[in-house]
C-alpha cells in the first residue's frame, strides 16, 4: 500500500514540474503551482516576476517523500503482522470497504478535473492542425480559430466554435469534456427548450399537458437574444408581449386578449412588417435561470439561479471538498498529535497551561470571530487558505484530550521506559515508540474530522461567510435552492449529494473504528 | 478566612454601587412643560450667534484667498477665483439672513408687504378616479418585514421604512407638488406668495384647516414644530442641521398667516418652504427630555386623512390607521378622490415569501410583483388564472436612482481617463439584466438620469465591447497579455481594479458575473465584498478604488453639489476629505462652478443647462459606470381593489414611485362579495393583465426612453449605502 502511495506522490510531483517547465496544464498537478501564483503568500517577487516557491516546495517534497517512501516499502522489512490483520479485517466490513471504494472513485473522478468538467476543449482539429486548449496554461484566443469581429480577443469559446465547426462540413473538430461547463466564471446566457405543436396547440418536450408560461422566437438561441417573447396559456399565446430588434432595443409591445393582439405599440426604425419577419427561431420555452433539467442542452441537472450548470458547479464543490480536506488533516493532526502528546508526556504546569489556552480557545465564538475575520482580511487574502486557516485554529484542539490521555497512560509503560534507558531523546520517544501505539485512536478519528470539515465549509458558505463567490460551494448551492424552492433540482441535487459524501465517510469510520477494535467479539453477560 | 474577607469585600462594594446608582437617579428631577415661550428668544440669539460667526469665517476665507490669488496661476488661479466667488455669494448670504432679524418671529398682519402676487395652484388636473367609493378595509404587511420601532414622527428611529405610510404620504403640508404636473398645488395654504427676491414665501393658512381633534390649525403651531424639532430635549443632528442651514427664518402674522424665507432663492421655492407640518401644541404638553420614551407608542392628532385610534397599535402584530370621517380637506379639489379606505390594516408577517402567500389565499389585498421571480414564477397560479388576482403593470416617470460604480479618480490606474474609458466599455451590465433580471430591466445611462426636464436624453452608456475596452486599454499604455489573461504594461504592472461592495448574495451573484466578462477584456475585477456598514465606511474614507453604491434622490431637483464639489473632495492638507459624498474624489474649476449653479438657479431653464454640462462632463470623464434601472412597477391586486382609470389618473400619477402612496385606490364592497362567492362556488373571471404604459410611450416619442423609478425590494437589499435622511 505505501507502494502505491509512494508512487502516486512520485508522478504527482514530477507531473506538476514537467507542467510548469514545459507549460503544460496536468489535471489537479498544476494545481500546486497555480495556488502559489494565486495566493499572495505563497510566491515572492524577484526581479519582477512572481517565483512561486511553494510550487516547487510541494513539488519537491512529494517528488522525494514518493521516492523515499518507495524504497522504504522494499527495505523496511515485512509489514507488521497486527496491521495486516486490521486491513483484512477492514476489507471483510462490506459496507465500509465498499463506501471507500466509492469515495476512491470519486476523489479519481474529481482529480481528473478539466478533463471531465471545464468549458475549455479538450482537443480541436482546426485547420487541419491539433490543439490541446485544456492542457495549455494560458487561453487562446477566437481569433486563434478565425472568429472575427466584437469577440475576436477575448478567450475562445469553445462551445460556440464547436456549433461553428459543425455547421460547416469538414472545418475541423472539436471534442469538449464530458460536461463542457465550468463550475463558476461561465454564467450561461437564459435557456430555452424547443416546443412541439400538435393540432395547434403546443406542447414541452414529451408532456401531455398544453405549455403554460413564456415563449420566445429567438434571433440566436444559443446567446438568448430574444425576438419576440410572449405569454402562453394552456398551449396558445395570450397576454402582453414584447419585441426586441437585432440591437437588443425592446421596440415592440402589446397584448394578445382572446387570440387577437390589441394595444400594440410599435417604436422601431423600419416598418413593423419588416421587423415580423426578422429571420428568427420557432417558438420555444423560455428557461430563465435557474432552469430546470434540459437533457436536450445537457443540464441533467437544471442551472443554478446565477446561470451554472448544477452539475459542474457540484462538481467544483467537491473538488474543493477534497483539496480542503488533504490540506487540513495533515495540519490540523500534526498540530494536535504533537500538542496532546507533549501535554501528556510532560504533564505538569505545560499540561495546566495548554490545557487553559484549549479552554479559551473551546470557548470563543467560533462564528464570530469568523464573520470578524471575514470583515478584516484585504481582499487579495481571500479564499481557501484564509477559511482553512481559521478552521485549524479552532479544530486541532479536539484530538489533544485523546492523546494527551493515551500519552499519560503509555508513558508509564515498560517500552518506554526501556526506550529512555537506552538514551532515545523525548522526540524519539514520542514519534517512534510512543506515536505508533497509539495511533488506534487517531485512524478512527480522520473520517468523522473529514466530515466536519466539510459540514463546516458548507455551513459557512450558507451562511455567507465562507468561500468568494469564484468558488463553487455546495453551501452556496443549498442556500440557493432554499431561496428557489420553486426550483427543487436545486435543493434535491445538493442535499443528496452533500448526505450521501457524508453517509459514505460515516460508514468509511465505523468500518475503521470496528476494525482497529482490539477486541474482535464482544460479549455481554 | 482571607477568601471570605475577599468575598465579603465584593459584595460590600457591588451592593454600594447599586445603592449609589439608584439614589444618583432618584435625585435627577427635570420639568415636563411645553417650555416654548423661553425657547424662542433662546433659539434666536443661538442661531444670530452662529451667523455672526460664520459670517466671521467667511470674511477670513475671503482674506486668505485674495491674499493668495495674485501669486496663483493657471488652474489654481481659477479655482482661488470661484472660491472667492463662492465665498462672496456666501457673504451675501449671511448678510440677508442677518437682516431678517429673529429667526422664530411673531409679527403682526401689518408686518406683511402688500404688493405680493397671490397664487392658489387650482389649474392643475384633479388626481384619482371620480368613481372612487369610500369605505371597506385594506389590508398590507409591512414591507420591512418587522414591526416599526416606534411610531413617533421623529427622534430615535423615527426614520423607519414605515414612517412614509404614518406621516410623510398623509401629512399635509402647506405647499406640495401636483404628482402629474409637478406644479405646486395647495396643501393647508390656500394661497401663497413669494417675494420679489425669490427668498421668503408667504403662505394663508385655510380657515378650515383642523386637526382631528377638531382643533383649528395656527400659525404657531409651525413656530412649535420647529422647537419640538431642535430642542435639546432630543438628539436630531439631520433636523437641527436643516433648520439652521436651509432655512432663514420662519414668521407668522396673526393666526392664519406664515412666511418661511430660505437662505436664497430656489427653483420650488414655495413646495421646499411649504413642506413644513404643523403641531398640535396639545399633545406636545408633556414634553421633555423623555420624549423619545413618553410619545414612543402615541400618535399626534393629524392634519391628514388617516389618524391611529386608541388600541389600534398591537405591538409586534399590527397597526390599524382609520379615516377621519370629517377631514377637513375630504372635498378639496387635490385630495377629493384619495384616502377611500376606512381602515387600512398593516400586519407583521415576517418572511417574504409567507407575506405572498397570505397574499394568494387573499389575506392581504396587493402584492408588489415588480422582481421577476415573483412576476414569471410565483404569480403565475389559480388565483391569477381564474380572474380573483388582477396583474398590472405601471410605467412611471420617477427619476432613477444613480445605481453603479462610482470610481474614485485619484487611485491608480483609474487616474487614467483611457482606463476608466476601457473599463466602462469592459463591464458588462447586460449581461446582469439579461440572466438575472430576465432582460426586464434598463440599463441605467447616466447619473441623475431621468429628470424631467433636469437630464439630458442624448447621454447613453458606453456598451459592452470586447474591442472597445482592449483598444482602450492598449491606449492606456497595457500592450501585453500575462500568463493568466489579463492586461499588463511592459513593466509588469496588471491591469486589475478593485471592486467594494456590500456582500449580500444578490450583489455578489451580479459582481460574478461582471468580473468573467471583465476578464474577457483583460481586465482583472477584484471583488472587495464587504459587510455593508463596513463597506460604507470603506467608502466614506475614500480608500475604495470603485464603490458600488446607490443614492437615494428625492425630485424635482437634481444635487451635484454634495458628489462633485471640490470642497467636498479633499481637506486643507490635500488628501480625500472623510465622511463626504464626493466618493469620485473629483474636484475641478469648472464642474465647481457648474454644481453651485445647479444649487442656485432661479429658472428651470438655467438649472437644466447647468446640470445637463454636469451630466456630459460625468460622462465624458468616466468617472460612473450606470448600472441597471426600472421604470415600472408591478402589482398584483385582488379584483376588488379598484385602481383609477379617469381622465385625470391612470391607474397612477406619472411621478410616482409606488402606486400605493397617493391612496388613490379604493376597496369596492360588492365586487369583493361578488368574488369571495365565486371563490366558494367555483365560478371564474377572465384572467387581467393590464398595462399602463402612457409614461413609457410620453418617453420614447422624445427618442432615446428616459425612463425612472426602481424596485424597493432591491433598494432595500442595498444597506448601508443609501442615503436618507429624515424629511423635516
Amino acid at each position: 500500500m505505501m507502494r502505491a502511495f509512494g508512487f502516486i506522490w512520485l508522478i504527482l510531483g514530477a507531473l506538476a514540474a514537467a507542467g510548469e517547465i514545459f507549460g503544460i496544464a496536468f489535471p489537479t498537478a498544476r494545481w500546486f503551482f497555480s495556488a502559489s501564483r494565486l495566493v499572495p503568500l505563497l510566491n515572492v517577487e524577484i526581479a519582477g516576476t512572481a517565483f512561486p516557491w511553494f510550487g516547487w516546495l510541494a513539488t519537491a517534497i512529494l517528488v522525494f517523500g514518493g521516492l523515499a517512501m518507495i524504497v522504504r516499502s522494499w527495505t523496511g522489512g515485512p509489514p507488521n503482522p497486527m496491521t495486516q490483520r486490521r486491513v483484512q479485517r477492514f476489507r471483510e466490513i462490506k459496507r465500509g470497504y465498499y463506501s471507500l471504494v466509492i469515495l476512491l472513485g470519486l476523489a479519481g473522478l474529481a482529480a481528473l478535473d478539466q478533463v471531465v468538467v471545464g468549458n475549455r476543449a479538450l482537443a480541436v482539429n482546426y485547420q487541419g492542425e491539433w490543439k490541446f486548449p485544456a492542457f495549455l496554461t494560458s487561453d487562446l484566443k477566437n481569433q486563434d480559430f478565425g472568429i472575427t469581429g466584437e469577440r475576436a480577443e477575448a478567450p475562445a469559446d469553445y462551445r460556440e466554435l464547436k456549433r461553428i465547426l459543425n455547421a460547416k462540413d469538414g472545418g475541423g473538430r472539436v471534442i469538449m469534456p464530458l460536461i463542457p461547463y465550468e463550475p463558476t466564471g461561465d454564467t450561461l446566457p437564459p435557456r430555452s427548450r424547443p416546443l412541439i405543436q400538435r393540432e395547434g396547440v403546443f406542447y414541452e418536450g414529451a408532456s401531455r399537458t398544453p405549455y403554460s408560461g413564456l415563449v420566445a422566437k429567438y434571433h440566436d438561441v444559443e446567446r438568448s437574444k430574444m425576438h419576440l417573447r410572449h405569454t402562453m396559456r394552456n398551449g396558445k399565446l395570450a397576454g402582453p408581449f414584447d419585441g426586441w430588434d437585432t440591437e437588443d432595443n425592446r421596440v415592440f409591445s402589446g397584448e394578445i386578449i382572446r387570440g387577437k393582439p390589441v394595444s400594440e405599440r410599435y417604436s422601431g426604425d423600419t416598418d413593423k412588417e419588416a421587423f415580423l419577419a426578422l429571420p428568427s427561431s420557432e417558438f420555444r420555452a423560455v428557461k430563465y435561470h435557474p432552469a430546470p433539467p434540459i437533457p436536450e442542452e445537457g443540464h441533467w441537472l437544471g442551472t443554478t439561479s446565477s446561470g451554472s450548470d448544477v452539475i459542474a458547479y457540484l462538481y467544483g464543490g467537491l473538488q474543493v471538498n477534497f483539496k480542503a480536506a488533504l490540506i487540513y488533516l495533515p495540519i490540523v493532526y500534526l498540530i494536535g498529535i504533537t500538542i496532546g502528546m507533549l501535554m501528556g508526556y510532560f504533564g505538569g504546569w505545560f499540561d495546566l497551561a495548554v490545557q487553559r489556552i484549549i479552554e479559551i480557545l473551546d470557548n470563543m465564538p467560533f462564528l464570530f470571530v469568523v464573520i470578524i475575520f471575514s470583515s478584516m482580511v484585504p481582499e487579495r487574502f481571500k479564499g481557501l487558505p484564509v477559511i482553512l486557516t481559521i478552521l485549524i485554529l479552532f479544530g486541532w484542539m479536539g484530538m489533544t484530550y485523546l492523546m494527551r490521555t493515551a500519552a499519560y497512560r503509555d508513558k508509564e509503560r515498560d517500552y518506554i521506559a526501556a526506550a529512555r534507558v537506552l538514551g532515545a531523546g523525548t522526540p524519539r520517544v514520542l514519534f517512534r515508540h510512543l506515536l505508533p501505539n497509539t495511533v488506534a485512536i487517531l485512524v478512527t478519528l480522520v473520517p468523522f474530522t473529514v466530515s466536519g470539515l466539510i459540514f463546516s465549509l458548507t455551513a459557512l458558505d450558507y451562511l455567507g461567510f465562507g468561500l468568494p463567490p469564484e468558488y463553487a460551494t455546495w453551501g452556496r448551492l443549498l442556500n440557493d435552492g432554499l431561496a428557489n424552492l420553486s426550483a427543487p433540482w436545486l435543493v434535491t441535487a445538493t442535499f443528496a449529494m452533500l448526505v450521501g459524501t457524508l453517509v459514505l465517510i460515516t460508514f468509511v469510520g465505523e468500518a475503521i473504528r470496528e476494525a482497529f477494535d482490539p477486541k474482535k467479539f464482544t460479549y455481554y453477560r | 478566612m482571607p477568601r471570605f474577607l475577599q468575598q465579603a469585600a465584593w459584595l460590600a462594594s457591588a451592593l454600594a454601587m447599586m445603592l449609589l446608582s439608584s439614589c444618583d437617579r432618584g435625585g435627577q428631577e427635570f420639568t415636563r412643560t411645553l417650555d416654548f415661550e423661553s425657547f424662542v428668544p433662546q433659539y434666536n440669539r443661538y442661531i444670530e450667534t452662529w451667523l455672526r460667526k460664520q459670517r466671521e469665517d467667511t470674511l477670513k476665507g475671503i482674506a486668505i484667498v485674495e491674499e493668495a490669488l495674485p501669486a496663483a496661476v493657471g488652474e489654481k488661479k481659477e479655482l482661488l477665483e470661484l472660491q472667492a466667488e463662492s465665498l462672496t455669494r456666501e457673504l451675501e448670504k449671511w448678510d440677508f439672513r442677518l437682516s431678517l432679524g429673529g429667526y422664530l418671529k411673531q409679527g403682526t398682519p401689518a408686518d406683511v408687504p402688500a404688493d405680493l402676487v397671490w397664487e392658489n395652484g387650482m389649474d392643475e388636473p384633479d388626481i384619482g378616479d371620480p368613481a372612487a367609493v369610500k369605505g371597506g378595509v385594506f389590508r398590507q404587511n409591512f414591507l420591512s418585514l418587522s414591526f416599526p420601532p416606534t411610531i413617533r414622527l421623529f427622534g430615535d428611529n423615527a426614520n423607519n421604512s414605515f414612517r412614509g405610510n404614518l406621516y410623510d404620504n398623509i401629512d399635509m403640508p402647506l405647499v406640495s407638488l401636483h404628482p402629474d404636473t409637478m406644479k405646486e398645488i395647495p396643501g393647508i395654504a390656500t394661497q401663497w406668495a413669494i417675494t420679489d427676491d425669490g427668498r421668503t414665501v408667504y403662505m394663508r393658512i385655510d380657515p378650515e384647516a383642523s386637526y382631528s381633534d377638531g382643533r383649528k390649525v395656527k400659525a404657531s403651531d409651525y413656530l412649535l414644530a420647529v422647537y419640538l424639532r431642535v430642542s435639546d430635549n432630543i438628539v436630531n443632528p439631520y433636523s437641527k442641521q436643516y433648520f439652521r442651514e436651509e432655512i432663514a427664518q420662519i414668521a407668522t402674522y396673526g393666526d392664519d398667516l406664515v412666511s418661511v424665507s430660505l437662505p436664497e432663492a430656489k427653483v420650488f421655492g414655495a413646495a421646499i418652504a411649504g413642506a413644513m407640518i404643523p403641531m398640535h401644541p396639545g399633545f406636545y404638553s408633556e414634553y421633555g427630555p423623555d420624549f423619545n420614551e413618553r410619545y414612543q407608542w402615541r400618535f399626534p392628532p393629524t392634519t391628514g386623512a388617516y389618524e391611529i385610534l386608541e388600541g389600534d397599535v398591537v405591538k409586534g402584530t399590527s397597526i390599524t390607521q382609520t379615516r377621519v370621517m370629517d377631514w377637513w380637506a375630504k372635498d378639496r379639489k387635490y385630495y377629493k378622490n384619495r384616502f377611500n379606505p376606512d381602515k387600512i390594516v398593516t400586519i407583521v408577517v415576517r418572511d417574504e415569501s409567507k407575506a405572498f402567500e397570505l397574499f394568494r389565499a387573499g389575506e392581504l389585498d396587493t402584492f408588489i410583483i415588480t422582481r421577476p421571480e415573483f412576476w414569471y414564477e410565483k404569480s403565475e397560479m389559480p388565483p391569477v388564472y381564474d380572474g380573483y388576482i388582477e396583474r398590472h403593470t405601471v410605467y412611471n416617470n420617477y427619476p432613477k436612482i444613480p445605481r453603479g460604480f462610482y470610481i474614485n479618480v485619484t487611485k491608480a490606474p483609474l487616474d487614467n481617463l483611457d482606463v476608466r474609458v476601457g473599463l466602462h466599455h469592459a463591464i458588462n451590465w447586460q449581461k446582469v439584466i439579461d440572466v438575472m433580471f430576465r432582460g426586464d430591466y434598463q440599463r441605467l445611462n447616466a447619473f441623475n438620469e431621468g429628470y424631467e426636464l433636469f437630464s439630458d436624453p442624448s447621454i447613453r452608456a458606453r456598451p459592452f465591447s470586447i474591442s472597445a475596452a482592449r483598444a482602450a486599454f492598449r491606449k492606456a499604455g497595457y500592450t501585453e497579455t500575462g500568463r493568466d489573461g489579463i492586461l499588463q504594461t511592459p513593466s509588469g504592472t496588471r491591469l486589475s481594479v478593485s471592486i467594494t461592495y456590500a456582500a449580500i448574495p444578490i450583489i455578489d451573484r451580479m459582481l460574478a458575473i461582471l468580473r468573467e466578462e471583465a476578464r474577457a477584456c483583460g481586465l482583472d475585477l477584484r471583488l472587495d465584498g464587504l459587510e455593508a456598514t463596513v463597506a460604507y465606511k470603506k467608502q466614506m474614507q475614500k480608500q475604495h478604488e470603485m464603490v458600488f453604491s446607490a443614492w437615494n434622490i428625492t425630485p424635482p431637483i437634481p444635487d451635484f453639489h454634495q458628489f462633485l464639489h471640490s470642497t467636498n473632495a479633499f481637506d486643507e492638507k490635500g488628501n480625500p476629505k472623510p465622511q463626504t459624498n464626493n466618493t469620485f474624489v473629483w474636484a475641478r474649476p469648472d464642474t465647481d462652478k457648474l454644481s453651485q449653479q445647479v444649487r442656485t438657479a432661479r429658472s428651470p431653464d438655467a438649472l437644466a443647462s447647468a446640470a445637463m454640462a454636469l451630466q456630459r462632463i460625468m460622462h465624458d470623464e468616466a468617472i460612473f459606470v450606470p448600472g441597471y434601472s426600472t421604470d415600472f412597477m408591478r402589482i398584483g391586486s385582488w379584483r376588488w381593489i379598484r385602481w383609477p382609470d379617469s381622465e385625470f389618473t391612470r391607474f397612477s400619477p406619472r411621478f410616482v414611485y409606488d402606486p400605493h402612496e397617493v391612496h388613490v385606490l379604493w376597496v369596492d364592497e360588492e365586487i369583493k362579495e361578488e368574488t369571495q362567492a365565486a371563490r366558494r362556488s367555483g365560478k371564474t373571471f377572465p384572467e387581467v393583465n393590464r398595462l399602463f404604459a402612457d409614461h413609457q410611450i410620453r418617453a420614447a416619442e422624445t427618442e432615446p426612453e428616459p425612463e425612472p423609478a426602481v424596485d424597493p425590494q432591491l433598494e432595500a437589499e442595498d444597506p448601508g449605502v443609501d442615503e436618507d435622511p429624515e424629511q423635516p
